[in-house]
């Protein structure tokens, strides 16, 4: 049984962790290096670390709190946040990060396809940040700032053409809401592309996991539930037990086989 | 004293998490930087990542590789890990550059044909212990490793594969020379509790 990943994503501000709603409203919920011990101990597959700052105010890439976070990690850790060019994307690499994650710097001609020849479309994730207007599902870029102009699917299969190996797609709408994944989302561009999807937004429990996986995503990543706890949202890091997660997997394996 | 295990730095990837995990098992790991640093450890853990030649021509660089070729895993045991497995090896078609030789072998590229699976290997597996070799053989059923690689080792002896893992075709995923040389395809140091019970063993096998 092929177990589907289950991945944290940890939002940095000024280098500490912060918590965001519809992409807006950062609460700190923490320091990274303690979150990625936390993560440790959890054994979970993989993280996903966004950091927010080039982002928003320009500033270069955190090389030295990044090589400390893959330091401390006994998983792979995926960074995304100010790439926009091979020698960067390759340098994260050397610093010990398995994956990049690219959002924003997709649109610069070739640069996927560099990146991607040099580390393995496996190491490259294609970002695609979802936000609707009146039901209609458009790709956004900068941080949920800038409307692209194309569907999610035309947006996720052009930078699969480019050579990213993954697609990270991330519901803005659904953003630490904890109510359930854009399930129609992930159909669609599941559906449409040949890379493994990995859905965010919107996760608040096991069952809306189980929901994305049903719906083709090959992996479920979120924020919010692996860091609040409970109605008052108290900063508490989970993470289900692997008993769990494989229970989850059951259900849809026993569902597909009906 | 010697320290229990030492780290060979030779530029070819972060080597933090390695040093951690040592750490988090109670052991004090050292970087070993250049050939008379060699001595003053009880083992050795060759780790790296990147292309074959490159890995090569770093270890020349820093005067290591002379010393390595004629490794005695008897008197110090060996440990390569990913990248570092590989240079165990005679060589790789990835490249041109002759490794380390102390397994009998070579990398071989993984070959998708007709399956749609995507190159490299990106991704937790399992691993089947094949015969006795404490490098594997007492790791649990449900073990998973993370692997990163598009290079699998051959080698020509069949006793030398210690473990097995299915990608595209079974390959060898842990191979133990019988003399004290041993390697890990996947990432130990990234595959947390199930890595960490592997570099314990390391830290238990004689020396």
């Amino acid at each position: 049984m092929l177990i589907n990943r289950v991945v944290p994503v940890l939002l940095m501000r000024d280098g500490l962790l912060v918590k965001t709603e519809q992409f807006k409203k950062p609460v700190y919920v923490g320091d990274p290096i303690n979150a990625v011990r936390i993560f440790n101990d959890k054994e979970v597959d993989e993280l996903v670390i966004l950091d927010m700052d080039p982002c928003r105010n320009g500033s270069s890439i955190k090389t030295d709190l990044i090589e400390e976070i893959a330091g401390e990690a006994f998983m792979p850790v995926a960074y995304g946040g100010g790439i926009d060019s091979a020698d960067a994307a390759r340098s994260l690499v050397r610093l010990g990060i398995e994956k990049v994650v690219i959002n924003s710097a997709a649109t610069k001609p070739g640069l996927i396809a560099d990146i991607s020849s040099t580390l393995g479309a496996q190491a490259v994730v294609g970002s695609v940040d979802v936000k609707r207007r009146r039901g209609k599902a458009w790709a956004w870029t900068e941080g949920g700032s800038k409307n692209s102009g194309n569907s999610p699917l035309a947006h996720s299969q052009h930078l699969v053409g480019e050579g990213v190996g993954e697609i990270f797609l991330n519901s803005i709408d659904r953003d630490g809401t904890m109510k359930g994944f854009d399930l129609d989302l992930i159909r669609t561009v599941s559906a449409g592309v040949s890379v493994p999807v990995m859905a965010c937004g919107g996760a608040g429990g096991l069952h809306h996991l189980q929901e994305a996986l049903e719906a083709g995503a090959s992996a479920v990543a979120a924020g919010s539930m692996f860091v609040f706890h409970g109605r008052h949202r108290a900063v508490l890091i989970t993470y289900p037990a692997r008993s769990e997660i494989i229970e989850t997997m059951r259900i849809i394996e026993a569902a597909e086989d009906a | 004293m010697r320290a229990p295990v030492g780290v060979i730095n030779y530029g070819a990837g972060n080597i933090g998490s390695i040093i951690n995990m040592f750490a988090r098992i109670g052991a004090e790991a050292v970087v070993v930087s250049d050939a008379s640093q060699l001595e003053s450890v009880e083992r050795l853990l060759l780790p790296g990542v990147g292309h074959y030649d490159h890995g090569v021509r770093q270890l020349k660089r820093s005067g290591m590789y002379d010393r390595l070729v004629d490794h005695d895993g008897h008197r110090q045991p060996l440990l390569g890990i990913c990248l570092g497995m590989q240079l165990l090896m005679d060589g790789s078609d990835e490249g041109e550059e002759a490794g380390l030789g102390l397994v009998p072998g070579r990398c071989r590229l993984f070959e998708p044909g007709e399956s749609g699976m995507k190159v490299p290997h990106m991704g937790w597996s399992s691993v089947t212990a094949h015969g006795e070799s404490p490098a594997i053989s007492a790791q649990p059923e449900d073990n998973r490793y993370y692997f990163v690689h598009s290079y699998y080792v051959v080698p020509e002896r069949r006793e030398q594969v210690a473990g097995t893992s299915h990608y595209i075709t079974d390959f060898c995923s842990a191979v133990d020379s019988g003399s004290g040389v041993l390697g890990y395809q996947f990432h130990p140091e990234k595959s947390h509790r199930f890595g960490m019970s592997l570099l314990k063993t390391f830290l238990s096998t004689p020396c």
